[in-house]
Parts: C-alpha cells; sequence; structure tokens
C-alpha cells in the first residue's frame, strides 16, 4: 500500500482569509449602521411631510438640543442642569433602590430556595405582585411613605425585585445531587455549604435575575422620578412634555435607552467575571 | 472479626404496582486493609449498595455496620470517590482538596495546608494544583477527588465506578496509580466496577452480583496475585485467565444477561 497523498490541484482560486474575515466582521458594524440610517431616513421622510404629529424629525431634534449634546455638565441651578447631571442624578436613585432589590432578593430568594413549606406559602403572592407595572407602586408608595424621595427608591426597589428572588430560589433548587453528595460527605459546616457550595452554584441563576432586575429598574426610573421632581432623567422628560419640548424628551429618550444598554451590559460582564461554570 | 459489615441489606422503592426490591439480602464481611470489588451488570443495584455503605441512603432492612457501629449517616470515615468526579467546579484543584481537609481533619492552617500540598503531589497534580475542574482533563480531575478522598483518612474508601468516564488509556493509568497508593497505605476499599479486569488487578476479592430485581451476592472469589502486583505479572499468570473465566462465566450463564454492558 502506498501512502501517497493527493493534493489539492489550485489554491489560488479560494477567496484570501484574512480578508474574508475582516468583511466578515465589517457587517457586524455596516449592518446596524445600515438599519440605523433606514430608520433615521424614514422618520426624517415621514416628519418632512407632516405625518409625525408633534414630533420632529432627526435633525431637527438635533439642531435643538445641540446646546444640551455639546455641554452635558452645564449647571444653571436649580433644577436647570446638563443631561450628564440629570443622568448622574437619576443612576444614583436606581443604584440605592437596585441595591437594596439585590440584597432583599437574593436573601428572600435563598429563603424560599431552601424551605419548601415557605416557597409554596409565598409563591402566590410572588407571582401575582411581580405582574404589577411600576406606575401602579406609585401611589402605594406615597401614601406608605409620605416622602417623594424614598417613595421613588421604593418604586425602583419594588420592581427590580422579584426576578432576583425568583431567579435565586430556582437557582438554589437547582444545586446538583452531586454537590450535595459532597457537602453530606464531608459533613460541611452550614456556613462552609452555604458560602462554598449553595450560593456559587447558584450564582449563574442569580446573575440572570440581577440582570433583568437592572433593566427593570432602569425602566422605573421614569415613573419613580414624576414623584420626586428636581434633577433627573425621568423628571426631566416629564418636565420637558409639560413645557412642549419635543426634542429635549427625544434625546432624553436616546440617553436614557443608552445607559439602560450599558447597565445591562454592566452586570452581563460582571457575571461572566464571577460565575464559574464547569 | 469484620471491619465493614453489610448485614442483610434488602433495599425497595414504592411504586403504585407494589414494593419494587432492587436489593435482596445483601450479606457481606469486609476485612480492615481489604480491597473488595462489587461487580455486576448495570442496573443490579451496586451503587444503590454503595450509596447505603456511603450513608447517602437507608437499607429498607438490614444495615451497614463499621467497626461494630451502625452506619445512619453520611460521613467522611467512609469518603466516597463519584464516578462524575464532583469537584466543586468554582474552587481549584487545590481549594477542592483543602475543602475535605478543613472540613474533616483537625489541626493547624499550616498542617492543613501541607497535607493538601502532600496529597496533590501524591496523585501528581502538582502543577495543575492551581487549576480549576474545567481547565482539567478527566483523568486529571479523578486524580483530585482521589486526593481530596485520601487526603482525609478515611476508614473506608467508596471507589463509584472511578474510571467508568474516562477514556481505556487514561484508566489503565489511574488503575495503576490506584493500585500504587492503595498497596502503599492499605485503606480498606469499597469499589465498584463492571470492568472484569480492573477488579482482578486491583481487588482482594471480587463480589459478584446477580442480575436485579432482588439482586443479591451470587458468588465471592478470592484473587491471590502478589502484592506489588503489575498488570504484566498478572496478564502472565495462567491463573489470571481461569479467573477472568469463572467471572465471566457468572457473569455471562448465572447472572443471566448477556448485555454485558462497555
Amino acid at each position: 500500500m502506498t501512502n501517497e497523498v493527493v493534493r489539492p490541484l489550485s489554491v489560488e482560486s479560494q477567496p484570501n482569509p484574512a480578508l474574508q474575515e475582516w468583511w466578515e466582521r465589517a457587517t457586524y458594524v455596516l449592518l446596524p449602521l445600515l438599519a440605523l440610517g433606514v430608520f433615521l431616513g424614514a422618520w426624517q421622510l415621514l416628519s418632512a411631510a407632516g405625518k409625525t404629529g408633534q414630533i420632529p424629525g432627526p435633525v431637527q431634534v438635533i439642531t435643538d438640543t445641540l446646546p444640551l449634546i455639546v455641554d452635558p455638565f452645564f449647571d444653571r441651578g436649580a433644577n436647570d442642569k446638563g443631561l450628564g447631571w440629570q443622568l448622574l442624578s437619576s443612576l444614583q436613585r436606581v443604584a440605592l433602590g437596585y441595591t437594596l432589590a439585590a440584597v432583599v432578593g437574593v436573601s428572600v430568594g435563598i429563603l424560599i430556595g431552601t424551605v419548601k413549606p415557605l416557597r409554596i406559602a409565598v409563591d402566590p403572592i410572588v407571582q401575582v405582585l411581580r405582574t404589577v407595572p411600576p406606575l401602579a407602586w406609585l401611589p402605594i408608595a406615597l401614601a406608605a411613605l409620605n416622602q417623594a424621595e424614598p417613595g421613588a427608591i421604593f418604586v425602583i426597589f419594588i420592581t427590580a425585585v422579584w426576578p432576583i428572588i425568583l431567579n435565586t430560589a430556582v437557582g438554589v433548587m437547582q444545586t446538583p445531587q452531586d454537590y450535595r453528595n459532597v457537602a453530606s460527605v464531608l459533613k460541611l459546616s452550614r456556613a462552609t455549604y452555604f458560602f462554598s457550595i449553595l450560593l456559587p452554584s447558584a450564582a449563574s441563576y442569580i446573575f440572570t435575575g440581577l440582570r433583568i432586575a437592572v433593566g427593570l429598574a432602569w425602566l422605573a426610573i421614569v415613573a419613580a422620578e414624576m414623584l420626586t421632581g428636581g434633577v433627573g432623567i425621568g423628571f426631566f422628560i416629564w418636565d420637558s412634555y409639560n413645557s412642549s419640548r419635543m426634542s429635549d424628551i427625544i434625546l432624553a429618550v436616546v440617553y436614557v435607552g443608552l445607559v439602560g444598554f450599558a447597565l445591562d451590559r454592566l452586570v452581563y460582564y460582571l457575571g461572566k467575571v464571577l460565575v464559574v461554570s464547569e | 472479626m469484620s471491619y465493614l459489615e453489610l448485614s442483610y441489606i434488602t433495599k425497595s422503592f414504592p411504586t403504585p404496582k407494589g414494593p419494587y426490591v432492587v436489593l435482596k439480602d445483601v450479606a457481606l464481611k469486609i476485612k480492615r486493609g481489604e480491597f473488595v470489588a462489587l461487580l455486576g451488570h448495570s442496573g443490579c443495584g451496586k451503587s444503590t449498595l454503595l450509596n447505603m455503605v456511603a450513608g447517602l441512603s437507608r437499607a429498607t432492612t438490614g444495615g451497614v455496620i463499621l467497626e461494630g457501629k451502625e452506619v445512619y449517616e453520611p460521613g467522611p470515615d467512609r469518603m466516597v470517590v463519584f464516578q462524575n468526579y464532583s469537584l466543586l467546579p468554582w474552587l481549584t484543584a487545590y481549594e477542592n482538596v483543602l475543602l475535605g481537609i478543613n472540613a474533616a481533619l483537625s489541626g493547624t492552617e499550616a498542617e492543613k495546608k501541607e497535607i493538601a500540598d502532600r496529597y496533590i503531589a501524591l496523585v501528581g497534580l502538582t502543577a495543575n494544583a492551581h487549576k480549576k475542574p474545567g481547565e482539567l482533563s478527566g483523568g486529571m480531575k479523578q486524580r483530585v477527588a482521589l486526593a481530596r478522598a485520601l487526603s482525609i483518612r478515611p476508614k473506608v474508601l467508596l471507589l463509584d465506578e472511578p474510571f467508568g468516564a474516562l477514556d481505556a488509556l487514561t484508566r489503565e493509568e489511574m488503575q495503576d496509580e490506584v493500585l500504587k497508593l492503595w498497596e502503599a497505605d492499605r485503606t480498606t476499599v469499597l469499589m465498584i466496577t463492571h470492568e472484569i479486569d480492573e477488579a482482578i488487578l486491583l481487588a482482594d476479592r471480587i463480589v459478584l452480583m446477580t442480575n436485579g430485581p432482588e439482586a443479591t451476592i451470587g458468588l465471592i472469589l478470592d484473587v491471590n496475585f502478589p502484592r506489588p502486583r503489575s498488570r504484566a505479572d498478572i496478564l502472565e499468570d495462567p491463573a489470571y485467565y481461569t479467573l477472568r473465566n469463572q467471572v465471566m462465566t457468572f457473569l455471562y450463564e448465572r447472572a443471566g444477561d448477556p448485555a454485558l454492558v462497555d
């Protein structure tokens, strides 16, 4: 038997692999840009044709809001601050409400994930309350807390807490039997079991909950700041609507979207760094 | 005087059609320092039996006695090496071993670390000690599991088809490794396997199970090759073939089911 390997006849007809890869990557930039262009173009055309009601076209929005875009950190006292300040102030509220939701959510989730009777008892309440929209919590928050600022934090908290509870509980329940066996053969103490097995094992679920929750917390900001007034991107939108500054609203909405996207990515990468799975 | 005794263990599970008896009257006495291999077809209840010795499940009737005391719950005196390694993926190899030592042994921090280092070295993993299980091969993971089990010096080491998930070459390597480790410290071992050569190479006695339901011990064979053993020596010994034939005959004819797994 011979050991002759047949060589392919020509390599030249194949396209350059480096070029091909570059093009492959470029499409991930070009196609979204194309879609954005089509969207903005259609919007511009519709508004030029007078089909968008009071909503200005994209060009109009940019010319109207140019001062806001170029100087996000001006401060002319009271509520008249740049969008950078407005966003930071909102982020602060969200950070507070969200941290509270994370602490309470993970704790309650672990509790109802471990104690079955508690889970059965609490499940209907959780299932019903988690569907209540942030706006509906507003009057309750106000009535209960009497003050605007804690009320706003509460609205963010109560909107974000449910997915953290549910995902943590599922994560705890899904702790693989193998790990439980190791723990019982080694007779691990409760604290060691909790920190070395339960928490890391449920971590990927917990982070799924945290990621959904950060989106919801940010969603609640507009509702929450209808309460507080003052400085904040949510109130800025409400305030701009009351004084018919449509272009400002659109710019603020774009910023809200971008920040929400950034928050989602942040929690995602945090989870990626912290969660170890096999 | 037996060290570990399986005292007429019967295990049944309730089903809508009445109890399903997996094991019936399994009785076995194991001496201190003995290596016993439990061999049988898949589904004969070998793992169920091992879980009961580990204390992870309870016998319906009968029970397990270790050093004259009945076993009711799991504990580090009966350390298990599971087929799927059961390492914690978020801890390094070294931390996995240390977790067991910290939980089961007393001593200073430094002493415990020294033990972990020693056992990691014993299974040849020093260079990979600070890798997580995800970065280790199947054979290396099982070495970590072995180190974790041996490091706390259990009274009985329970091996649940420890090499079943490994490829043939790695499996032989690990068998030689276990042979070497065991001949050095002679822990009492109960090993479950469905590989005949593995049982012959390692064990002092081979316990053959009949097929389930109502599986029980069908035949016990002594393996009298001198120690230290080597795979090559055993293969040259005519007694190996006689023994192998006895096992095969039992598994194929007396145990009933010809579909030997693997």
